[in-house]
């Protein structure tokens, strides 16, 4: 099998080596989505810059990176892989050197650093997806996408921690000395995206049928602004709330008539800028929303736990990134099993097993208390992450096999455009639900004075039934997910317009 | 061994989902989730309510010193948390010979009071209740947790006889103002005073203490 793929121009492809790289780097680019989360103190003070503009740092990434990924879909067609592959990283090294840089009066500078970061990001989420898809043949579709699963499930899973990690103190490895500063996030991962880029010049090679597309500007300006405020309105619902017209309402109701415009536009195109013809087929649409229901129920917890650790717990950033690791390395080590299986069986039975187990590790976080044993905490949310490896590969395997093969690169766009939207506004839920709740609860002030150790009490309370609702709210994400996944086809699906190709 | 069953479930109902035939995956499925299930079930059981445990009471009741250099008497100092007074911090030595006073802040387990005894000594008491596993059976299941011995509330009782006082950390700061003579009438009284203390406290060193803490709680009014 191996031997016979050839790339574009008729050269023999390394498979193995193409997707290592393609993976290592992916990795490297990916893990930066959420390392700065452990930093943000840190660079609050080396900046000095509030909360609140510290905080942009990570909405500037998610934004960008949103707004890429549908762009991702004309730059697959348009673009040799090769090449998108080598602009990314060169996009993602220039922004990390700027970001090792950064004197540190121009809060502005890091910015730009992040927003390059996001770009390589939105660039190699779909791109490991596609290429993965072409390297491997149909019949181990799963597999393939079981390697992407260790990364896109992983990597953001990791970040935390090992920034928490190098902010713990000094370490000193092969004689070199890290220093525990932020500066050391991004120069740790520099040397592994040069070595990555060096050696695709040689290993990389265009493996996608490239068409000369022309840029359709309207769908451009249109997708950037539509998706764009609609990821910024999620993104300010911590700050500002459900109610807020100037930083939510309003951006979101932009968002969303943007979209109904580009939506409308893209169906009377020839060749639209992203095909979102592929949802009139209802087995990738309902993949796509489970999909989307996976990646909430992962990324929502991800973000809530650290939240209670930290908070209720004491914790030290490391420390609770430390609970939650074996967690991501479960995900890492089950999902390429998860794709091996999907090859055997198709996604049906690995998905409600899946969706079963993520919902019996959520359910009992409702019963957090101030006492509960990490040991407890770490083994419920390695079965949800065993949970989710089940789910979230095999899911997107299903979703690309319902699709014609041209048809992928636009599938993989549209698949991840509403997966990262799904994502910002899950968390944007949960987020408000576990602030509103502790808003109701939280003592007056004037009780502080009166009995500081009942206000303690009543503040510790008011805490865990914040995180009590959005751990319920978490739960009920996960039970409709479990309840679509019975429509799922059976076995192992694959496109249903075969014939016309082979003819 | 909790997590070593959870994990034996997991693994049976996996298996048996994706790598049996027919009749037999079913069965073990089934099995297999029932196990999850209860398993789950326990550990929420015990993360939140204590299953396998009961609470079990332990006192322990050490001897304390004057937080001051008081001579012949013995303070126990406290300053209220928050105006409403229901909580305090307690300050008093652990050994006689300690150059430091002891200080003792409340937390949300703790809660304390304090009593009068008879004698001369007094004592600190504390009485811890303790979440301890029932039997060795669940001891076995849940002692990876590390909970057991956790503790639920502590009552830390402060037990003071006659020849002692407690006084509030700006009481005792008023009383050094107040007990200062200035007069030389002052002077001349308190030294005619402190002659008969000298002399009881020969004789009968509780009741001169006893007298010492009478007329502090009359300088003080309280």
């Amino acid at each position: 099998m191996s031997s016979e793929l050839k790339d574009m121009n008729g050269k023999p492809i390394n498979k193995i080596a193409m997707m290592a790289l393609l993976l290592i780097g992916s990795f490297v680019i990916i893990l930066m989505q959420t390392s700065l989360g452990t930093a943000l103190p840190s660079l609050m003070t080396a900046f000095n810059v509030d909360s609140a503009g510290v905080q942009w740092l990570t909405t500037i990434f998610l934004m960008v990176n949103g707004i890429m990924v549908p762009v991702s879909a004309f730059l697959n067609t348009r673009v040799p892989t090769k090449y998108l592959y080598l602009s990314a990283l060169l996009i993602y090294i220039i922004g990390t050197v700027i970001a090792v840089v950064t004197p540190t009066n121009a809060f502005w500078l890091l910015m730009v650093a992040r927003a390059l970061q996001a770009v390589a990001a939105g660039i190699v989420m779909p791109l490991m997806q596609v290429v993965a898809l072409a390297l491997f043949g149909e019949e181990s579709r799963g597999k393939a996408l079981g390697m992407v699963g260790l990364v896109i499930g992983m990597a953001p899973a990791l970040g935390p921690t090992l920034s928490g990690w190098i902010l713990d103190q000094d370490h000193t490895f092969l004689g070199l000395t890290i220093a525990g500063n932020w500066r050391s996030i991004f120069m740790l991962v520099l040397p592994i995206a040069i070595v990555v880029l060096l050696i695709s010049f040689i290993y990389f090679k265009n493996i996608l049928p490239t068409r000369d597309v022309k840029l359709n500007v309207r769908s451009l300006i249109e997708s950037t602004f539509g998706f764009g405020l609609i990821l910024f309105g999620s993104a300010m619902v911590s700050d500002h709330g459900w109610m807020s017209f100037t930083w939510v309402i309003l951006p979101m109701l932009l968002g969303l008539l943007v979209i109904a415009e580009f939506a409308w536009h893209q169906s009377r195109m020839k060749v639209p800028f992203l095909d979102l013809s592929v949802f009139k087929n209802r087995q990738f649409t309902i993949t796509t929303i489970l999909v989307s229901l996976t990646f909430i129920a992962m990324i929502g917890v991800e973000m809530v736990l650290p939240i209670y650790m930290q908070r209720v717990r004491g914790l030290s950033p490391l420390n609770s990134g430390l609970t939650l690791l074996p967690g991501a390395l479960m995900m890492g080590a089950l999902s390429p099993l998860a794709g091996y299986l999907y090859d055997k069986h198709g996604a049906r039975r690995l998905v409600i097993f899946g969706f079963s187990l993520v919902f019996i590790g959520t359910v009992p976080f409702y019963k957090l208390t101030e006492t509960t044993p990490t040991i407890f905490i770490t083994t419920l949310y390695m079965l949800r992450m065993a949970g989710i490896a089940l789910t979230m590969m095999p899911l997107t395997s299903s979703a690309m096999g319902v699709l014609r093969q041209n048809q992928v690169a636009q599938g993989t766009a549209v698949n991840n455009t509403i997966r990262q939207v799904a994502a910002s506004l899950g968390t944007a839920v949960l987020s408000s639900i576990m602030q509103s709740v502790i808003n109701d609860h939280t003592p007056t002030s004037s009780l502080k004075i009166k009995d500081p150790l009942e206000y303690a009490q009543q503040m510790l309370n008011a805490g865990l039934s914040g995180f009590h609702a959005s751990f319920l709210c978490a739960a009920g994400f996960v039970l409709v997910a479990f309840i679509l996944a019975f429509f799922l086809h059976k076995g192992k699906v694959t496109a249903a317009e075969p014939e016309e190709e082979k003819a | 061994m909790i997590l070593l069953i959870l994990f034996l479930f997991v693994a049976l109902a996996f298996i048996s989902l994706m790598f049996l035939d027919k009749q037999t995956y079913v069965i073990g499925g089934v099995i297999g989730f029932i196990g999850i299930i209860l398993s789950v079930g326990l550990i929420t059981a015990n993360m939140a309510n204590h299953f396998g445990m009961e609470t079990k009471v332990t006192t322990h009741k050490s001897m304390m010193y004057s937080a001051t250099n008081s001579k012949g008497y013995g303070v126990l100092l406290y300053q209220p948390v928050g105006t409403s007074g229901k909580e305090n911090v307690y300050i008093y030595r652990k050994h006689e010979q300690d150059q430091k006073p002891t200080i003792v802040k409340p937390d949300l387990t703790m809660t304390t009071n304090r009593q009068e005894i008879a004698g001369n000594q007094a004592y600190r008491v504390i009485k811890d209740t303790r979440y301890v596993y029932k039997n060795d059976f669940w001891k076995l299941m849940f002692s990876i947790a590390g909970n057991d011995g956790e503790l639920k509330k502590r009552q830390v009782t402060y037990q003071l006889p006659q020849n002692w006082i407690a006084l509030t950390t700006q009481q005792a700061k008023n009383l050094q103002a107040k007990m200062t003579p200035k007069t030389d009438e002052e002077k001349a009284a308190v030294a005619q005073q402190q002659e008969a203390l000298a002399e009881l406290a020969q004789n009968d060193p509780d009741q001169a203490g006893i007298k010492q803490v009478q007329q502090i709680k009359a300088t003080l009014n309280i």
